[in-house]
């Protein structure tokens, strides 16, 4: 079989995607494949999931190294060692590496929006915080059209919601 | 531990939908606490601190109330290989240096502490019900997300230890008996398929589709951006056509040459009655066969509770309990035929 992307070399690097229900088997050359910046692994045992990842990530060479060396504040995980390992190191490795994971959820999961179930009182306090937001909103609306009476109840509205607010803490 | 001998989980009991096919549907969440790093990166204060916060809430769970709750560090290897055989625990929690496990009644509800994450809630159940599963396994979240506080996103919902986790932290996952697709080999033609749909397939004891006694597990990949029930729902629907496909190669099987499958199936029943050394593989190619002959109504008077239950029994560590002296690998082959003779001359 030839290369996909020279047509000219054999192909000796087979993959197979799956983004989104698209199933697509690719076949290219090491040369090719290299030049697509995919890591040519040989496996003496099956890829790890801790691979796998990687394979998910490190498509653009030229990104590598500015992830690499990126770090997670809090535990100091380092990108390159949560590639490494498959895992994280702690939760707020996510805001840490949300360009990157982004990136990387979007492959894995077709999504990046969380859209089950959140605990009860964290569910509470966001719809608050959307309450507010709204209500604000329509402040400055009123505001602008000189609905001074109306603006006086949204405020104390806003007041009394972001008082409850910092109850639910 | 000793309450466990001598009989198997809930789940086995083959009293669920689909129960001649389908062995047993099975949720699991992934929770973190929030605040304290992820197992991997966590200190042995972190660990312990995990602990003690689980054995807070979970006595106030209505579930988890009367619960079992055991340190693996204080119990044996074999004890933990017993555990790992009826799905209580992984292997990789034997290896936590601060894993536990609490166990709820008939083994419907384990919960892991201290594995890839510090939560591991899951739930077992009989035949094809994974919504009545998650269902049970939803109040229990509630009832600990009420004494303890999960690290959780707006946009990444649950946050976990792997990121092919995080959202639901779900993973709902069936474990079906297809033999019939094997024998037919349409069996081939299922993992491209279902990886299309977001889920996969893959055996259950073993590698790809050739699974030692035919049982397989279909679970879901994806866990951000879908409802739990949506989770829930797609893998019900799409094994409940894999069902239907496994009883339509079975009337295949039939037509296409009655005699030969009757001849396997009867000699499976021959070998199983009268073998006096039976190697775990062996035993479950043939448990296979024997349980295809049940279903096809060509041998009688064995129930599928017996079927499942010599699955979980016929593993080494069961079988070491079971003569309560650890055995070398001939010593379980007779012991483990022994068994087999016993369960399925009654």
């Amino acid at each position: 079989m030839l290369c996909e992307d020279c047509k000219e070399r054999d192909a000796t690097i087979h993959y197979k995607e799956i983004i989104n229900d698209q199933y697509q088997e690719i076949h290219l050359c090491e040369e090719c494949a290299q030049n697509q910046g995919l890591e040519v692994t040989q496996f003496s045992s099956p890829p790890s999931l801790a691979n796998f990842l990687t394979g998910l990530v490190g498509i653009s060479k030229k990104l590598v190294h500015e992830e690499e060396t990126k770090e997670c504040p809090k535990c100091h995980l380092s990108f390159a060692n949560f590639k490494e390992r498959g895992m994280l190191g702690c939760s707020d490795c996510y805001e840490s590496f949300e360009e990157e994971l982004t990136h990387m959820l979007r492959r894995i999961h077709g999504n990046i929006q969380h859209v089950g179930k959140i605990p009860t009182k964290i569910k509470t306090e966001l719809e608050l915080k959307d309450k507010i937001f709204e209500l604000k909103r329509e402040l400055e609306m009123a505001i602008k059209n000189e609905e001074f009476e109306r603006a006086a109840q949204l405020r104390d509205q806003i007041r009394e919601m972001e008082r409850r607010k910092s109850e639910e803490k | 531990m000793e309450k466990y001998q001598g009989k198997t989980g809930g789940w086995l009991r083959a009293d669920g939908p689909q129960s001649d096919i389908v062995i047993s549907s099975r949720v699991r969440l992934a929770r973190n606490i929030k605040d304290i790093p992820f197992s991997l990166g966590a200190s042995e204060e972190d660990l312990k601190q995990v602990v003690e916060l689980f054995q807070q809430a979970f006595p106030k769970s209505m579930y988890l109330a009367n619960a079992d709750f055991l340190e693996l560090k204080e119990i044996s290897e074999l004890d933990q290989l017993f555990l790992a055989e009826r799905h209580l625990i992984s292997h990789e929690l034997s290896r936590s240096q601060h894993g536990c496990v609490a166990i709820g009644d008939k083994e419907m509800v384990g919960i892991m502490i201290n594995e890839e994450d510090h939560l591991r809630l899951q739930v077992m159940v009989s035949g094809l019900q994974p919504l009545p599963a998650w269902q049970i396994l939803d109040r229990i979240d509630d009832e600990l997300a009420h004494n303890l506080e999960y690290a959780v996103s707006p946009r990444w919902g649950y946050l976990t230890a792997c990121p092919t986790n995080v959202g639901t932290g779900m993973r709902a996952s069936v474990m079906l008996h297809l033999p019939a697709l094997v024998l037919t080999e349409q069996i081939k033609k299922m993992p491209k398929a279902i990886a299309q749909l977001g889920l996969a397939i893959r055996g259950f004891y073993g590698e790809g589709t050739s699974s030692l006694g035919d049982f397989f597990q279909i679970s879901n990949q994806i866990t951000l951006g879908q409802k739990e029930e949506e989770i829930v729902d797609n893998i019900e629907k799409i094994v409940s056509q894999i069902v239907e496909h496994e009883r339509k190669a079975e009337q295949i099987l039939f037509k296409r040459n009655p005699l030969k499958i009757k001849d396997r199936i009867h000699r499976a029943y021959g070998v199983l009655l009268n073998a006096r050394l039976i190697s775990s593989n062996e035993a479950m190619n043939l448990l296979s066969s024997l349980r295809l002959g049940i279903r096809m109504k060509i041998l009688e008077g064995i129930g599928f509770d017996v079927l499942n239950e010599l699955i979980i029994i016929i593993q080494p560590a069961h079988i070491q309990k079971w003569a309560g002296k650890i055995l070398n690998e001939e010593e379980r082959d007779a012991v483990r035929a022994d068994i087999i003779r016993r369960k399925i001359a009654n």
